[in-house]
Parts: C-alpha cells; structure tokens; sequence
C-alpha cells in the first residue's frame, strides 16, 4: 500500500530555481512509479509552468506556489504566481489555455503552435506560447487557468494516471 | 567546404559547431536559460550563413547528449528552419540525432520535421 505523491512548495521568483524543482520532481516520480515516461514528462511539465509564472507574474514577496498531487488517478500540477489586477497577460494566457483545449488532440495544438512560429517573419521574441503546448502534447496534460482567487492566477496541468503497472513500464 | 570551427560555452549548455565532426552542431547539458534566444538565434544565424556560404549539403544537430531543454530550443531551432525556408542559393538539408529511447527530443525533433519535410531527417 502506497499513499499517493505530494509536494507543496513555496519559492522565491527566481529563474534558478526552477531546475531543482525539475530535477527532485523527477527523483520524487522516479521513486513512485518508475523510469516510465512520468519521469520524463512531469519534471518538463513542472518546468514549463514555474518559467511561465517566473517570466509573466508580480513580484510582491508572496512567491511562486507549485503543488503537485495525486488524486483518483491523476496528477495535478499547480503552479500559482501573483498578478497585477487587470493584466493583459492574464487574459492573454486564459485565452491561450483556451486555444490549446480547443484542439480535438494536443499534437495539433502543437503543431499549430510550431507553424505559427515557422510563419513568423523576424526573430522569435516575447511569448510563443510554446510551453503550454509542449505540456499539453508531451506532457499528455489537461490544462486549466484559474483566477478565482483574488490577485493571481494559477495554471493547472492534470495527466491520467495508467495503472501503477503501465506507468512503471 | 565545412562549416566554421565554432564554440560557445553557457552556464550549463554549451554549443560546438565542426569540432568533433565536420559540419556538425551538438548541443549538450541542460538548457533551460530565460533568454536562450538572444544568445542560441544568433549562432544558428551564423551556421546558417556558413552553410550557404560554402554550399553544405547537409548539417548535422546533435542532441544526444542534451539531458535537458525548455521550450525555448524548439523556438530557435523553428527560426532555424524559417531562414532554411528562405534561402534559394544553397539548398542544404539537417539531420537531427536524438538520444535513443529520449521521448521529449524525439517528439520535438518530429514535430519540427513537418514543418520542412523534405529538408528534415529525425534519426
């Protein structure tokens, strides 16, 4: 009998952070479910949602949240950062959320993603959006933008847990 | 002719071009930096021009030995392929290496090769 994983962190915004946090995730699922493809995808996914919160939140000493749970075979990452009221990046990345789940598979999400950078004309600059994406197709993650709680925005990566024995392979 | 001798060392990545293997480029480490493309778009330029320059037929990128990328690679290597795109002089194709079993380069080195399917081979 096993209890399910669980980590809750708080961290300062710092870029360097994130590629603990990347790797201990990678040791923490290694440990539960083997050297499957969780331990490749949920390290990235992790990675992925603390450089978005690091790049585009506030910076007011409350830190950047990341949880990770499992839950009714899934697991959840939350990674939640504070945000300037009315931000257009907030909408910006509901909306992009939006446009990645609107896709009928996360590979064309992704490849729509590439072919609207490939259509560029200049140096890529700014967001591409490409990290939500690469969560959502390599990742094989569900993503969610929740702003109901006052003052920041918290995304949400949830992947389908295969049985313990698939997981493992 | 090859492409130039050309090296450059980050905190954790680092980017050789023709030094282990003649028209090769091998990134190696983990490359997870905020600003990878101020720093990678421009040596690609440059790798670009080269290529064209001395009429390469094709260009190597190694990523065997890369543990670990954010989405910032895939960003640059899709400006790469846009100034392929671009060039009618000197044709040249890319062979992309990807670490055996390593999910994440496979699929993205994949996905990049449909965007240039004749000018891209994934291996």
């Amino acid at each position: 009998m096993r209890q399910g994983l669980r980590l809750d962190l708080c961290i300062p915004p710092e870029w360097a952070r994130i590629d603990a946090i990347r790797e201990a995730v990678g040791l923490f699922v290694a440990a539960v479910f083997g050297d499957g493809e969780l331990r490749e995808s949920l390290p990235m996914v992790s990675a992925e949602l603390l450089e978005n919160a690091i790049k585009y939140g506030k910076l007011d000493g409350t830190g950047v949240r990341y949880s990770l749970r499992e839950d009714d075979n899934e697991v959840v990452i939350s990674v939640s950062n504070a945000i300037e009221p009315g931000a257009a990046q907030v909408r910006a990345l509901a909306a992009h959320v939006a446009w990645v789940g609107s896709f009928a598979e996360p590979v064309a999400a992704y490849q729509a993603a590439l072919a609207r950078l490939y259509d560029q004309e200049d140096r890529p600059e700014g967001e591409s959006g490409l990290g939500l994406v690469r969560i959502a197709y390599e990742g094989g993650c569900r993503v969610e933008c929740d702003t109901t709680e006052p003052g920041r925005v918290t995304l949400r990566a949830i992947r389908a847990l295969p049985e313990l024995a698939e997981a493992t392979a | 002719m090859t492409l130039p001798l050309l090296r450059l060392d980050r905190i954790l990545v680092r980017v050789a071009v023709g030094v282990d293997v003649d028209d090769r480029v091998t990134i190696e480490g983990i490359m997870r930096e905020p600003d990878a493309e101020a720093w990678l778009c421009p040596l690609l330029l440059q790798v670009h021009q080269a290529a064209v320059e001395r009429r390469v037929g094709e260009v190597v990128l190694d990523l065997r030995r890369l543990g670990y990328a954010n989405a910032a690679l895939w960003k640059c290597l899709v400006y790469w392929l846009r100034l392929m795109r671009h060039e009618h002089v000197a044709r040249y194709g890319m062979r992309v290496l990807t670490k055996p079993g390593c999910r994440w380069q496979r699929v993205g080195a994949e996905a990049l090769g449909k965007l240039s399917a004749d000018r891209f081979i994934v291996e």
